[in-house]
């Protein structure tokens, strides 16, 4: 099941390589390089899911940061 | 710098989208989150919401004003500097990544739960960010004209839930209004607050304005709309379900289902849901669009449409990684949530705001 998702994820990332590449002309360097950046970042935390879904969540994060003010609203 | 979003919008085209952006979700979750706190006076809570959102659109508005023709992100840079103004606009855009994050989660799990029991997260999801991600790339003036059209259908909706349940009202609920003074309301304001603070993101839509003198007023025409359809809402769950709107998911599409009128006008769920997903679409588009526009001049890019896809892509993951379940994601909403919405939305416009009029008046600034 994991593989499966894995592979879906490749299938993703060739399509979008497939629709948007073609359209970009060769003056646009910066926007390629944002368009792999980005790409990048999101098939990294996509696969980390898949492979690792315990890993803490994004709101776990922002609750370790802000925690203390947090639990003043909760009374 | 030239704009990067040629297409221009018109004030009206603005209130609605606005209306929407912020909308949909709020009539889905928020009454049932208000109830926990203030109980018969839970009405009364999104008042106290809108005086904040009242506040967003004129920070807004005045940091529009002091540096026309530019957004959150360009501005940030020019009133703190370089370096800061792109820390700052890191954490406003880590922000709206949170937000859209958590605002197709929130429809993942209605449409699963209303419709879809047994359809796999992912396609549920991926479905709505691929939609809206074409949307997006079709540029501003595309976008608004959904708002336009699905805006008033939205608003229509809610009203006609409230008069097909008539009959059903029990008005004996709202009393006593105010029976343990004002405190009940305003700590249930908390989320109506949450959500109200987030019409800042008009920052990210009035530098389009056609008129930019207009932008103020169709922002507050927005915020009225806004608390009219909350007010509405709130008090639909409270006359109808009265102290059990706090144990409901989704306590106006609860609502919804116990319309029966005549034995034959029954089952209107399913429009009201599809109503829903149109909102949805539109409220998730533009926040799509706010996150596109502002990583785009993050990075100083000359055109955004290349970045959409992969932007929509970044979204997917975290709308599976904002939160592990549904039940977490509501204790977020209630405990630190709010507190970095206030930070994001109001502390860091308000800072920024302040150090703008000392720049303009001193006669540093640019």
């Amino acid at each position: 099941m994991k593989l499966l998702f894995t592979l879906s994820l490749a299938l993703i990332v060739w399509g979008l390589f497939r629709y948007d590449w073609p359209r970009m002309n060769a003056g646009m360097k910066k926007e390629k390089t944002a368009f792999i950046g980005i790409i990048a970042v999101a098939a990294f935390l996509s696969i980390l899911l898949i492979w690792f879904p315990r890993i803490p969540s994004a709101m776990k994060m922002i609750d370790l940061l802000f925690g203390p003010l947090g639990s003043i609203l909760k009374t | 710098m030239p704009m990067i979003e040629k297409g221009k919008i018109s004030s009206l085209q603005l209130g609605l989208a606005m209306y929407l952006m912020i909308g949909a979700t709020s009539t889905l979750i928020v009454p049932a989150i208000s109830a926990k706190q203030a109980k018969q006076d839970m009405w009364i809570s999104p008042i106290w919401g809108a005086l904040w959102g009242i506040l967003c659109i004129f920070l807004a508005w005045k940091l529009e004003r002091l540096y026309p023709r530019s957004t959150f992100v360009e501005y940030s840079e020019r009133i703190v500097g370089k370096v800061a103004g792109k820390a700052i606009s890191f954490v406003f855009l880590f922000f709206l990544l949170l937000v859209i994050g958590s605002i197709i989660r929130e429809y993942e799990e209605f449409i699963i739960l209303a419709f879809l029991p047994n359809t796999p997260m992912a396609v549920v999801v991926a479905g709505i960010v691929m939609a809206s991600s074409f949307a997006v790339r079709s540029g501003l003036e595309v976008l608004v004209r959904f708002a336009v059209l699905f805006a008033p259908l939205f608003g229509l909706l809610l009203a006609f839930i409230f008069l097909f349940l008539l009959p059903d009202l029990d008005w004996q609920n709202v009393r006593p209004v105010l029976g343990y003074g004002v405190m009940p309301s305003i700590k249930g304001a908390i989320e109506p607050i949450a959500w109200f603070i987030e019409f800042f993101a008009i920052a990210f839509l009035l530098p389009c304005l056609r008129n930019r003198k207009s932008g103020l007023r169709a922002g507050l025409g927005a915020v009225l709309a806004m608390l009219a359809t909350m007010v509405l809402a709130h008090l639909t769950c409270l006359l109808l379900f009265g102290d059990l709107t706090a144990d409901l998911m989704f306590p106006v599409f609860s609502a919804s289902r116990f319309i029966s009128i005549a034995d034959f006008f029954s089952h209107v769920e399913s429009i009201v849901a599809t109503l829903w997903l149109l909102g949805g679409f539109v409220q998730i588009s533009m926040w799509q669009y706010a996150l596109t526009i502002g990583t785009a001049q993050w990075l100083k890019l000359t055109d955004y449409r290349p970045i959409v896809f992969p932007l929509g892509f970044l979204v997917i993951a975290f709308a599976k990684w904002v939160a592990p379940n549904f039940q977490d994601m509501l204790a977020f909403f209630l405990t630190t949530g709010p507190v970095f919405s206030l930070l994001c939305l109001v502390l860091i416009p308000a800072a920024l705001l302040f150090i703008a009029l000392i720049r303009k008046s001193f006669g540093s600034g640019n």
